[in-house]
């Protein structure tokens, strides 16, 4: 992080906010090279499901038999537990943490992190080995990673060219946020 | 950091309530889940101590439904207020959008809101941010007690930047939706604005 975007003002109490530029734009191209890395990775693997899970823990993509699974929240706890874990081995000295394995009794978790605090979460059962699943998430993630880098890039370079356009017009967009809560909270 | 899912029209925003201990973090998710509709709701995880206290962080997801052609996906969640949990709290504001700081309005909880403050932002500039780069809405809870500081002296001490603030009172769920409304929709003009 470190590069925003300046915003122009925007109304009464509220504040001249600059944009943190890291964040994710995925369109259509890249997101379906990203499913299709994870299809053949399942493939390949014979592994049960695979989720790409972002920094702040939203699920990105995932693909295969997912069924019982709360994606939501299986994707908050694997990044907060990865990111934890990553803390807990550079406390003593380890600064490159790349993966985590957890086995259990039916179903066996594999978590390697990707780039830029994406983390590509894999479970499996018997049916495959710990060894296989290993090899080939690593080269799974070797090529997600490349294809968020370029969606990086290209924010970068997006964003240095909005710099030099004018304020835009904001939209009003309070009257379906208004909406939205009264239907959510029932009132 | 915003997940903006073109192929899907996905909008992911995550919202972290943010302040010193017990003032009232975990009451607001909480009140939020129980009153939410239960088709837009997801599981609530709360990892607490035998106390209830917050030890990791409490999560909750939330669908706020379709605004300009993207299904706009909330992530809630709480930090740990007590001082030494601090790595947990760094990790959880890592890639927030937006920030509902609850302040405890006892008189004698007002240094615990002012470090709570500086320690938000020096847990944000390991992020390379300031609290400048991030909305942020403030809720000056426990409105319900008598021995409390006044709205002024609240703002006096936390307000520098002059954001929406609420008062509220957490148990009865006062104050926290507006709370929540509020920090949304200073999330997604941001990101409107820059989408449209
Ligand atoms: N009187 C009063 N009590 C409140 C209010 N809001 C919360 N409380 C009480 O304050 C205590 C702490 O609330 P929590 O929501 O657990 O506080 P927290 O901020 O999550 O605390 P940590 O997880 O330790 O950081 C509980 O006993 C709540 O019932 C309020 O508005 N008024
Ligand atoms: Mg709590």
């Amino acid at each position: 992080m470190g590069r925003f975007l300046k915003l122009g003002e925007n109304g009464n109490n509220e504040r001249n906010i600059s944009l943190p530029m890291e964040r994710i734009r995925i369109y259509g191209e890249r997101f379906e090279r990203i499913k299709s890395n994870i299809d053949k990775l399942l493939q390949e693997s014979d592994a049960k499901c695979a989720i790409l899970i972002d920094k702040a823990g939203a699920p990105v993509a995932y693909s295969g038999d997912l069924s019982g699974i709360d994606i939501e929240s299986f994707s908050a706890l694997v990044a907060a537990n990865f990111a934890a874990t990553a803390e807990i081995a550079s406390l003593v000295g380890e600064q490159d943490f790349e993966t985590l394995y957890h086995q259990g009794e039916t179903h066996n978790l594999y978590f390697q992190f990707v780039t830029k605090g994406i983390v590509l979460a894999v479970i499996f059962d018997r049916r495959t080995s710990l060894g296989l699943v290993r090899i080939k998430t690593e080269n799974t993630a070797k090529a997600i990673s490349s294809i968020i880098d370029e969606i990086f890039k290209q924010a970068e370079s997006e964003s240095s060219n909005v710099e030099v356009e004018p304020h835009r017009e904001i939209p009003d967009i309070t009257h379906d946020i208004e909406q939205d809560f009264d239907r959510l909270f029932g009132n | 950091m915003a997940l903006i899912n073109y192929a899907k029209r996905e909008i992911n925003l995550k919202i972290v309530y943010y302040g010193p201990a017990f003032s009232g973090k975990t009451t607001c998710i909480q009140y939020i889940y129980d009153r939410l509709d239960s088709r837009f709701k997801g599981k609530l995880i709360t990892l607490a101590t035998e106390y209830d206290r917050t030890l990791f962080f409490d999560f909750l997801p939330m669908e706020l439904g379709e605004i300009r052609g993207f299904k706009v996906r909330i992530h809630l969640y709480t930090v740990p207020g007590q001082v030494y949990y601090n790595a947990s709290r760094r990790i959880i504001l890592r890639g927030a959008d937006g920030i509902v700081f609850v302040a405890d309005s006892q008189k004698e909880r007002r240094r615990d809101n002012i470090i709570s403050m500086e320690n938000l932002k020096s847990n944000l500039s390991t992020y390379g941010l300031t609290l400048h780069d991030i909305p942020y809405v403030l809720m000056y809870n426990k409105r319900d007690l008598t021995n409390i500081l006044s709205r002024e002296e609240l703002d006096h001490d936390l307000n520098i930047d002059s954001v929406p603030t609420f008062e509220s009172i957490a148990i009865r769920g006062i104050g926290v939706l507006e709370s929540l409304k509020s920090i949304t929709k200073s999330i997604l003009k941001v990101y409107y604005s820059r989408s449209s």
